[in-house]
């Protein structure tokens, strides 16, 4: 099979950028990743993005970010897929290179969304899951599925909040050496158990944050040192009531044993993860459905410290979405960004000598996953 | 309570699906499920989108009425997991839900 290359990564700052638009975040993502990559010639562009309709009322961000960019007449899409809109649009680049119809290819993925109030932001989320099913009028929301699934956890395990809390506090301390992320302030175990709750028993910092911001990365034929070793993609179901185990995110767990299979490598291989947890108890589930816990034990792995940057399973070195900020559509992009930077060994709380990284990017309640598995060559 | 059966794999859901979502079978039948079940785990919405701002907090759970079949309901009243719960009625197409 044809090798397929990360040539360039370029990302902006996460956080409340009140005086930026979506389409000059996501130029200047994409021209630093560009820039990175040598300025090549590009011949597709597949632009990540969830809510730039509902939200931002602007859509055709594909031909926008082509034209801004000078880059003519390639063709380009924007791609949608919840929370997993960013992890999509890079496996489209990726297949669209093995086809053989393009060498080069930009992905792109971007949001804006601190312009929109709380509550509106919370029923807008909610066309990330099947708004044409009694659960919707059950009032269940996006958080609220993981409150569901987090008491059931801790039900089944024995983890308590404070396990949660030690997500929340693990990924803080990441973000706060991340000159890009979103919260940078510390915090402590106190702070997070004793803030406001949003959704029992998940409370303020459980929470990932609603976050303007844009990531890219160039894709590429032509070889460098970093090389994707697979790309993987699964759906799952689209309402909790039909979820078979709670405590299994399927459409992770399919993805991730698609993703090692192609690779020829499994869980242990791996230096260095970025889990999409877009709630502190997601990043448990989720690294669990991947193989790298058994079920019903990544709570015990995380109070032992080996997903901290020097454990043995490093997870979202970047702050991960709870506190590097999730802008939905450039979440996906922004982990291969983390793992490249990893895999070039100038990131954020650098994990010495990481060959080879794992980015899981997860849409709606477990509808989408995408796992992408890169290596360093040489 | 309605419910449906996969004729094929037995997978049980509260909507009628055009094909069961588990083995892609077109074969499903109609059952009447239990308006009795116990609840599998729930949440309390303190932050609720604009449409239920006037509710919350409110709660919401995930009930398991059959060995294969769970729905998800909304009640008035704090649940723990294990509670025996009923059917109080169906309102605006939410499965309202009362402790026994």
């Amino acid at each position: 099979m044809m090798d397929i290359y990360v040539s360039g990564i370029g990302m902006t700052r996460f956080g409340k950028l009140q005086d930026r638009t979506l389409k000059d975040l996501l130029v200047e993502a994409a021209s630093k990743a560009l820039e990175d990559a040598g300025n090549p010639r590009v011949d597709a562009i597949f632009v990540g993005n969830y809510m730039g309709g509902i939200a931002y009322k602007q859509e055709i961000l594909g031909a926008l970010v082509a034209n801004e960019l000078g880059l003519g007449d390639v063709p380009s899409a924007k791609v949608e897929g919840a929370c997993a809109s960013g992890g999509i649009a890079f496996r489209q680049a990726y297949l669209g290179i093995l086809s053989g119809e393009y060498e080069t290819v930009l992905a792109v993925g971007g949001e804006k969304m601190k312009q929109i109030p709380t509550a509106e932001i919370t029923s807008l989320l909610n066309t990330g899951m099947d708004n044409q099913s009694n659960e919707k009028y059950a009032g269940l929301t996006f958080p609220g599925f993981f409150g569901v699934v987090a008491n059931r956890y801790m039900h089944e395990t024995g983890a308590t909040k404070e396990h949660l809390a030690m997500i929340a506090l693990k990924n803080r301390e990441n973000a706060v050496n991340n000159p890009l992320a979103q919260f940078r302030e510390p915090a402590d175990l106190d702070e997070i158990m004793n803030a406001k709750m949003i959704t029992e028993p998940l409370g303020l910092f459980d929470c990932s944050p609603t976050t303007d911001g844009a990531a890219a990365v160039v894709l590429t034929k032509h070889e460098t040192d970093i090389r994707i070793l697979a790309s993987a993609q699964a759906s799952g179901p689209t309402q909790m009531q039909n979820i078979e185990d709670l405590l299994t995110l399927n459409a992770v767990k399919r993805s991730g044993e698609l993703a090692f299979e192609k690779a020829g490598l499994g869980p242990e291989d791996i230096d260095v993860v970025e889990i999409h947890d877009c709630f502190s108890i997601t990043e448990i589930v989720a690294s669990e459905s991947l193989g790298f816990f058994e079920r019903g034990k990544g709570f015990e792995a995380v109070a032992e410290g080996r997903t901290k940057p020097d454990g043995d399973v490093p997870i979202n070195t970047s702050g991960g979405l709870l506190s590097r900020g999730h802008p939905i559509g450039a979440t996906g992009i922004a982990q291969i960004y983390q793992i490249v930077q990893q895999l070039r060994g100038i990131a954020p709380n650098q994990v010495e000598g990481a060959r080879i990284g794992l980015a899981q990017n997860l849409g709606g309640t477990g509808a989408y996953s995408t796992v992408h598995i890169l290596e360093r060559l040489g | 309570m309605k419910a449906y059966q996969c004729e094929t794999c037995k997978f049980e859901t509260i909507t009628n699906p055009a094909f069961c979502p588990k083995c892609g079978g077109r074969q499903i039948k109609e059952f009447e499920a239990p308006d009795e079940g116990e609840v599998f785990s729930y949440t309390t919405i303190h932050v609720p989108p604009i449409e239920w701002q006037d509710k919350a907090p409110y709660h919401v759970a995930l009930v398991q009425l059959t060995d294969r079949l769970k729905v998800t309901v909304h009640l008035e009243h704090k649940v723990e997991i294990g509670d025996k719960v009923k059917l109080r009625e169906i309102k605006e197409q939410a499965y309202i839900f009362e402790r026994v």
